[in-house]
């Protein structure tokens, strides 16, 4: 049995510590890296309370209820950020990736707590193409969601439909990773593959990164 | 086994216009270029999923559609790349009778309600009352402004796409059975046809 709470609070805490002594650009960081590990606490046990309410098998689970719900707990933190703190254009994808980045943290550490941390190999697999898969889906949904900045309307309309294609994205993943031979290995190579358009799509939208100075991105491009 | 072929075919098709999007895209940059890059690409990973779960596990999804949920953000993205092509003028010209086409939307809603999920049916139905409602008050508009004449088609195509959506949807209600009889294939057919034609549509409304 895998103690979820507990592995939380081992993650959690430093963060939370930290959280009073740093400076307030690396707080708003970190605060979106804690959303995101307490986004996949609960995600967690959502998925396992659904998965029993409807009695569904670990096949199901697995490929029809955890994308859906991990993907929309992933999206809550930056719902409430763009609701309450109304932030200006293009500061989204940082935040996006941090909450990905804390969401994949803390299921990593289930998974070694799980399956142990004695193969390299089936790590290296599960870092570079689960962990790589949320901040793959994050990053485009903030991506979608700063293209359609312009009008309120079109920006929460882009964002929920931005989020239904990274749960069907994350699903495919799911089916792909859970089958034998060539097909897990394309599922495998998906997050990677995705990151690599994701970054090529933002380089198109905003241009170069800049060489030095700069926090924000670059004048953005027609969508 | 039919079905599993037809869809496959969508797929491809699908592909081949995602890629030819994302090349136009490259080398023009049109205007909202990008959301016909996502309606194409909603599309196809919503057939992508499905498709695969039938490949792998020799049924459709038992208690979730998330094919669904893709193709209900293809709309929105549809949805989306009309708003942005259209003038504020064009999405104030009032006409009546373009809301008779909510009020057959929800009457088809409320039919689909005994065969299917009541959120997935009421989530399709808004989505298709706004492309209805948004393509039929631009043909309007166009009517009364040759000039935004270049939009025609694209609106043209967009209607077409939802009413075959609608009668494929309505015949799978009806008919059941993988052969070729059953005119839901048909009527599959000739969406993949219609979504092909949004290219060149799109094409013509942003480069006139």
């Amino acid at each position: 049995m895998n103690y979820i709470e507990n592995i939380y609070i081992c993650l959690a805490a430093p963060l939370l510590v930290a959280l009073f002594v740093v400076h307030r650009y690396r707080r708003q960081s970190l605060l979106f890296i804690l959303a995101g590990i307490t986004a996949c606490l609960f995600s967690s046990y959502i998925s396992t309370f659904i998965a029993n309410v409807l009695e569904a098998d670990p096949q199901s689970a697995s490929l029809e209820i955890s994308p859906v719900v991990e993907e929309i707990m992933k999206l809550f933190p930056l719902v409430f950020y763009l609701l309450a703190f109304e932030p200006p254009k293009g500061e989204i994808t940082g935040e996006a990736l941090m909450i990905a980045i804390g969401f994949a943290t803390l299921e990593n550490t289930c998974y070694l707590m799980k399956g142990g941390a004695d193969n390299t190999l089936r790590l290296l697999l599960r870092g570079f193409s689960t962990g790589a898969m949320h901040v793959a889906c994050g990053a485009a949904i903030s991506i979608i969601v700063t293209a359609l900045w312009d009008r309120m309307y079109l920006r929460y309309a882009g964002m929920l439909a931005a989020l239904c294609l990274a749960i069907t994205w994350h699903g495919i993943f799911n089916i792909l990773v859970n089958q034998q031979g060539a097909a897990a290995v394309i599922g495998f190579a998906l997050p990677v593959l995705t990151g690599i358009a994701v970054v090529m799509i933002r380089r198109r939208i905003y241009g170069p990164p800049p060489l030095q100075g700069a926090d924000g991105p670059g004048t953005m491009r027609q969508v | 086994m039919i079905e599993s072929i037809e869809n496959a075919v969508q797929l491809v098709l699908l592909i081949a216009c995602t890629v030819l999007a994302v090349m136009y895209n490259i080398r023009r940059n049109p205007p909202n270029g990008g959301l016909l890059v996502l309606f194409f690409g909603s599309y196809l990973l919503g057939d992508l999923y499905w498709l695969l779960y039938l490949l792998f596990y020799g049924h459709t999804p038992k208690i979730f559609y998330v094919s669904d949920l893709s193709w209900y953000a293809a709309y929105v993205f549809l949805h989306l790349l009309l708003m942005r092509l259209s003038t504020e003028e064009e999405r104030k010209t009032r006409c009546p009778a373009v809301w008779l086409l909510p009020a057959f939307t929800t009457g088809m809603c409320i039919f689909y309600m005994q065969y299917g999920s009541y959120i997935s049916n009421v989530i399709a139905a808004v989505l298709m009352s706004l492309l209805l409602v948004h393509s039929a008050r631009g043909l309007v508009h166009i009517r009364k402004h040759p000039e935004a004449a270049s939009r025609k088609m694209l609106y043209i195509t967009v209607l077409v796409f939802c009413f075959i959506e609608y009668c494929a949807w309505t015949a799978s209600c009806i008919w059941e059975g993988d052969t070729l009889a059953n005119p839901y294939l048909w009527l599959d057919c000739g969406l993949t046809v219609c979504m092909v034609f949004i290219l060149p549509a799109f094409r013509k409304a942003v480069e006139a």
